[in-house]
């Protein structure tokens, strides 16, 4: 009779006290968060990070869960960035987005390259010369891709956002809280 | 001015009387003339003017009908009316006065007692509902719930056109200050700017 399969898995491994057991992430693919009635092309506003307060128009959904937006770049200086929409604050304004392509732009887009790691691994006093020469090369022409790839994003967007009176301020001008400002009574 | 108390008006017309029939016409004329004008003088020092009464347009201020109109039916005691508004969403019902703000208005033709039926032709006839939106209050009322209902980018306008308003006032205010050197300066008419 062959033996009954075990159930219940029984460790080799026993842990002494002193060693500390980090995060193991259980899930490895990252579960695409739903999102709550965000619309492409709706303007967002930024709640966290070097961009707070600014307002962004939502690309899409990417595959992580993070929502791509883009400033447009020319109108508000944010790029096609991933953002986590709980730091998110949607608003009703939409911009017409049917002439923007974004399909290219994935998580992959964002990955860090190897000179960039690089980079980042020699620490504070990295200067960029040393990266190789090919590298630099590298880095230059990627540097030039993702220049082009946020002009051709932005193009279409820009004329759509021309269209409205003083949405292009809008998009320019950062959202602020005064002192008699009662978020929980704004309507968005 | 003359500041006569109710007594001495009832003198006065006791007064005029006597007078008219002395025929001194032309001194009774004066009498009269004072008489009418403190008349006029004592109805305009009345403080009450909105009184609990059949026929009286409220506003209800409590409850789950705050902020809509209607109009009394019939007085129970002198805490509690019957309301009715049948063209504002205001079920007849028995409410405590202390929940009510009186208007200035009156419905003509409301009975007391009178159905809803009667007082929805009253209202079609004379419509004093439509005559309180056109007050100041009311337009108040609404202006505050228009700005509650501003989005994010309705807000960005508004200050801009605000701004703008401001910088047209003040450039126009240093045309007419200029112009006007020393002598005092006009009102100044506001300018066409949408401004919610």
């Amino acid at each position: 009779m062959p033996a009954k399969k075990r159930t219940v898995r029984i460790g080799n491994w026993y842990k002494s006290d002193d060693e500390k057991v980090h995060f193991i992430r259980k899930r490895k693919a990252p579960r695409p968060s739903k999102l709550r009635k965000i619309v492409p092309g709706q303007v967002l506003i930024l709640l966290s990070g070097r961009f707070q307060g600014k307002r962004v128009v939502f690309l899409k959904q990417l595959k992580s869960g993070l929502l791509l937006v883009t400033g447009p770049f020319k109108i508000n200086g944010v790029p096609l960035k991933r953002v986590n929409s709980a730091y998110v604050i949607p608003t009703s304004t939409k911009v017409d987005v049917t002439g923007v392509n974004a399909t290219q732009i994935d998580d992959d887009y964002f990955k860090r390259t190897q000179a960039q790691r690089r980079k980042n691994e020699q620490g504070f006093w990295a200067k960029r010369g040393e990266l190789t020469a090919e590298q630099q090369a590298t880095e230059k022409t990627r540097l030039e891709g993702k220049r082009n790839t946020q002009k051709s994003v932005d193009a279409a967007l820009i004329t759509a956002i021309k269209k409205t009176q003083l949405l292009k301020q809008y998009l320019g001008a950062r959202f602020t809280i005064g002192k008699t400002t009662r978020p929980h009574e704004l309507v968005f | 001015m003359f500041r006569f108390r109710r007594e001495d008006l009832y003198q006065m017309n006791i007064i005029n009387q006597y007078i008219y029939d002395i025929c001194l016409t032309s001194l009774f004329k004066k009498i009269k003339r004072i008489f009418k004008q403190q008349k006029k003088f004592v109805l305009l020092e009345m403080v009450l003017t909105k009184f609990v009464e059949v026929g009286r347009v409220v506003k209800i201020n409590y409850g789950p009908q705050e902020g809509k109109l209607a109009t009394i039916v019939e007085i129970l005691n002198d805490k509690r009316v019957l309301i009715d508004g049948p063209t504002t969403g205001v079920q007849r019902q028995v409410i405590p006065i202390r929940r009510l703000t009186l208007t200035k208005f009156n419905l003509k033709g409301a009975t007391r007692g009178a159905r809803t039926g009667v007082i929805t032709k009253a209202i079609k006839k004379n419509d004093p509902i439509a005559q309180y939106q056109n007050t100041l209050a009311a337009k108040k009322v609404a202006k505050k719930a228009l700005r509650a209902k501003l989005t994010d980018f309705d807000r960005f306008r508004v200050m801009i056109l605000r701004k703008r308003r401001s910088a047209l006032l003040s450039t126009q205010l240093k045309a007419l200050r200029k112009n006007n050197a020393g002598g005092k300066l006009a009102a100044q008419a506001k300018g066409g700017n949408k401004k919610k």
